[in-house]
């Protein structure tokens, strides 16, 4: 395992380094935020996918392990979310003057950091423990399916600023499409590592909970 | 007269193998095991604490077991959760009946959601059973607490339940209450199962055998 | 007595006439107590006047306009939906609901009554908005659209939700907390759908993918609402 996390340093910080040491991509300021903004969006949206699925597992075999990885998804992704709101204003700032320029993506974003939020609201409110698990895995699903909703359908209504595909498709070199995808890579290890810790940490403490009682 | 839909030819039972109940690390129910048949009513008693009122929520259905059984049988098939809402019938004193509506409303409410035929003529029989006839347009929140009780256990017997199971049944009931639901039970003895959770040494008359938990 | 049939669960009449009863139940309260009815309207007539009344000197766009119908709509659903749940589990009704009726019936049946609450709440604020703000729709029957599909989708929401915080410690506290979020799709297009009623001039091909929003976003609440709210509704395996 220890080798693993050491690949995963390196890896970062290999994805930081040529982040920094690439050249400018046409028609993009800032350009070292292009390599984290995205992928950390992207690695967001994993996280609540991931959280999703582990409610469902709770709501379909009644299993406390499975809210455990649910909660702890959310909550890693809430991190992920926060700091992709808090680079795309950066961004924003860099790109189009202001930190928040009402583009429909960014909005959305923070949006759904307002849902993962709630869900952390929704369960410190619930003392009882079947019923904090069984609505928590609930909201995991509405929560996943409206981030779906913010991100992807509604901004289609209306116009955005943000670049959208110039990075992912067609458009860009291959050394930035390439980095670009191995920032992604890099972080979904990063969230993978985090989420496994932080499970580990709440069975400990389960476990010592049940010892001591 | 008494209007009696007697079923012919149905045996329904409960078994109840190693039920456990337990919230976080509170243990409430340990390994429960017992079996009621058609005919039969059985007292659950014990000490405040001891999870009488756990154990009937478990059997009724609004609460799962940590591990363990409670299986209700129909003619040797299985009912699950759904069909339990015709099946069973429960009285305890943390659910009540709907304050703004009158006796009759409140029958007619839960035959209806629980998918059966409304039978103006039996509402008015049960209503008069327990001595509500007088106040049947009058709504149940203005009615005393005997009486509220009475219209919950009208209300979990108007459909006549192959399992009716009361909690505390007697708590707030005059003598002529506790002579009504006394009745009451004996009726749903020839029908089907009864079990009754209590304290009240009157009460442990009413069945045939004694469950007791230890807290 | 009909014999129960050991089937699993079918959409025969008896489903409906279950839908039916819960909603007319919530009616028949409702009607007897009048206590979200007066306190939905209070609220919507009192936010509508405080905000016409700031304004009256200034004139408001169409964009702002529109917004703030949609800003009142929204609180007084914050304000009154969540109560048909509350109510309920406070006062022990919700289990002897649990006991009896089939958990879809819950649902389309409180939220059918939710909606016609909200009717109720945009039949008073629409024409007062109107009337206030001297509007000019220039597409009546759109406008009705829009009001009648966001009237929809935000019931869906409301109805899911209440369910939830009812459940909890904190109950009507944290129902604008969780709501407010998942609505802001419904909210924005609705915002802008309503613009476009209002304001002819604008584009016509906007329409189309407004009503598409508006429309997928009350399917997937509706359908999610349907499948997931056995869950929230009681325990089960």
């Amino acid at each position: 395992m220890k080798a693993w996390y050491a690949m995963l340093g390196i890896w970062m910080s290999a994805v930081i380094y040529e982040a920094f040491a690439l050249p400018e991509i046409r028609g993009l300021v800032g350009h070292p935020i292009a390599y984290f903004h995205p992928p950390i969006a992207i690695v967001t949206f994993i996280a609540f996918l991931v959280a999703m699925i582990h409610g469902l597992r709770y709501l379909r075999w009644n299993d406390p392990i499975h809210d455990v990885k649910s909660s702890k998804a959310a909550e890693v992704g809430l991190l992920f979310c926060f700091l992709a709101t808090v680079t795309g204003a950066m961004w924003s700032k860099a790109n189009w003057g202001t930190f928040w320029s009402w583009d429909p993506k960014q909005t959305s974003i923070f949006v759904v950091l307002l849902i993962y939020a709630a869900y952390f609201s929704l369960r410190s409110s619930t003392p009882n423990p079947d019923r904090r698990h069984r609505l928590c895995a609930v909201y995991t699903v509405i929560g996943f399916i409206s981030a779906v909703l913010l991100m992807f359908i509604l901004p289609r209504i209306g116009f955005s600023l943000h670049p959208n595909d110039a990075m992912m498709g067609g458009g860009s070199d291959r050394p930035v499409r390439l980095l670009f995808w191995a920032s992604v890579l890099g972080f979904s290890g990063v969230f993978a590592w985090m989420m496994e810790l932080a499970v580990k940490l709440a069975l400990m403490e389960m476990k010592i909970k049940e010892m001591s009682q | 007269m008494l209007l009696c839909h007697v079923i012919k030819g149905m045996s329904t039972s409960l078994t109840v193998t190693n039920l456990c109940k337990q919230f976080e690390h509170r243990v409430v129910l340990r390994n429960v095991s017992f079996s009621v048949a058609n005919g039969h009513a059985l007292v659950v008693t014990g000490p405040n604490g001891s999870g009488k009122t756990t154990l009937m929520r478990i059997l009724s259905g609004l609460m799962l077991p940590t591990s363990g059984a409670a299986s209700l049988e129909i003619d040797g098939t299985v009912v699950d959760f759904d069909e339990r809402r015709r099946e069973v019938g429960f009285v305890t004193p943390e659910v009540h009946v709907y304050p703004e509506l009158t006796p009759v409303e409140n029958l007619k409410f839960f035959h209806t959601v629980r998918g059966l035929e409304w039978d103006e003529a039996e509402a008015a029989h049960w209503l008069r059973r327990v001595g509500l006839d007088a106040r049947r347009d009058d709504p149940v929140g203005n009615f005393s607490s005997g009486m509220k009780q009475r219209v919950k256990l009208i209300c979990a017997l108007a459909h006549h339940p192959s399992l009716l199971l009361l909690d505390e049944p007697g708590a707030n009931l005059d003598e002529r209450g506790r002579e009504s639901l006394s009745g009451m039970v004996e009726i749903q003895r020839k029908r089907g199962m009864t079990i009754i959770a209590t304290n009240d040494p009157k009460e442990l008359t009413l069945g045939d055998e004694i469950v007791a938990l230890r807290a | 007595m009909t014999k129960s049939s050991l089937s699993g669960r079918k959409r025969n009449p008896s489903f409906w006439r279950s839908i039916g009863a819960i909603f007319g139940k919530d009616l028949a309260s409702e009607l007897r107590t009048r206590f979200a009815v007066n306190t939905l309207l209070l609220f919507s007539v009192t936010s509508l006047t405080i905000v016409s009344f700031s304004t009256a000197r200034t004139p408001l766009t169409k964009e702002a306009q529109s917004a703030l119908l949609w800003i009142v709509i929204f609180f007084s659903a914050m304000t009154g939906l969540a109560r048909s749940f509350v109510r309920e589990e406070e006062s022990g009704t919700a289990d002897a609901l649990r006991l009896t009726a089939p958990a879809e019936s819950v649902f389309l049946g409180k939220f059918a009554f939710n909606c016609v609450l909200l009717l109720c709440v945009e039949a008073v604020v629409v024409p007062l908005s109107l009337i206030f703000w001297a509007v000019s729709v220039d597409a009546p029957l759109f406008f009705t659209v829009v009001l009648f599909a966001g009237n929809i989708g935000l019931s869906a929401v409301a109805t899911l939700m209440a369910a939830i915080v009812a459940q909890t410690s904190m109950q009507a506290g944290l129902f604008a907390v969780l709501s407010f979020p998942v609505l802001i799709p419904l909210l924005f297009t609705a915002v802008r759908a309503t613009l476009l009623s209002m304001d002819a001039v604008r584009q016509v091909g906007e329409i189309a993918p407004v009503i598409r929003m508006l429309f997928v976003f009350d399917i997937v609440m509706l359908t999610l609402g349907f499948l997931l709210f056995d869950y929230i509704w009681r325990d089960r395996k």
